[in-house]
């Protein structure tokens, strides 16, 4: 889970890296410690909420970064990007902000299976398309940070 | 004046994450798994934070100047921890105003409506 945690902190801007991924990975792994022992079901619960709490900040952070550093210009493909991947991402707004639905307040077994199911299902497609997306922003501030270096050439 | 005025604009957008980070460092600076317990504490186990969502907001928060991170005096383990600033005080204070306010009106306005 560290590992996975890690992975996941490499879709930060390398500045918000440099100054909170350590601090964010020893949070996670205390955090992750209490949940533990709550049972697999909150366990479950509580790392889909730290994954996608997680993508959903790397993909505000490179938001930022992006409106900061391009000014209107970047604004055309940022703009397209978010509009195609909004459907995508709004799960991950719902994940990050609000917690799912207890499982222990549902009533048959068959209400609890189909909940974890599609969690697990979503948060799959979420983290897939999510990544294009912070991926498409990352090339995108990657392009506009070349730019002034091919002026001066 | 115009300063003031900004901080009014500023914390009627306060979010209730960013409001409990405030709450939270309002009383004694934290790290930022203390915030995490804390935030939880005080909500009633309703709210509970995300790390990605945390640090968010504590970037923003210090983006805003509204808080400060120092190494904390924490001898067990290497810790920064984060605390409110002059201005975050002023921009909590201006919040709490407002939602006194609100408060005071919902109440008599239920009040109006039983009578």
């Amino acid at each position: 889970m560290k590992n996975a945690f890690a992975v996941l902190l490499k879709l930060y801007p390398a500045g918000y890296r440099a100054l909170f991924a350590d601090e964010m990975a020893e949070v996670f792994e205390e955090t992750r410690l209490d949940r533990r022992g709550l049972g697999w079901r909150s366990y479950l619960l509580f790392l889909i909420t730290e994954f996608a709490g997680l993508v959903h900040g790397a993909v505000m952070a490179r938001s930022m970064g992006v409106w900061q550093s391009g000014g209107a210009r970047a604004a055309v493909p940022f703009v397209a990007g978010a509009a195609f991947s909004l459907p995508f991402l709004r799960p991950i707004f719902y994940f990050a902000r609000y917690r799912p639905m207890m499982p222990s307040r549902l009533s048959t077994q068959d209400e609890k299976l189909e909940l974890m199911v599609l969690a697990v299902v979503s948060v799959v497609l979420i983290a897939a398309f999510s990544a294009a997306f912070v991926l498409n922003l990352r090339s995108v501030a990657q392009r506009r940070s070349a730019e002034p270096a091919r002026r001066h050439a | 004046m115009r300063h003031v005025a900004d901080e009014q604009v500023e914390a009627a957008s306060i979010t209730e994450p960013v409001l409990l980070i405030l709450l939270s460092l309002a009383e004694a600076p934290r790290h930022g798994y203390a915030l995490l317990k804390d935030i939880e504490a005080m909500s009633s186990g309703r709210v509970r934070l995300s790390t990605g969502t945390l640090y968010g907001a504590l970037h923003r928060l210090l983006e805003s100047e509204w808080i400060e991170r120092f190494d904390s005096d924490d001898t067990s383990r290497e810790k920064r921890s984060y605390r409110l600033t002059a201005r975050g005080q002023r921009v909590l204070g201006l919040e709490i105003d407002r939602m006194k306010q609100l408060t005071r009106l919902g109440s008599a306005r239920l009040r109006a409506r039983e009578a």
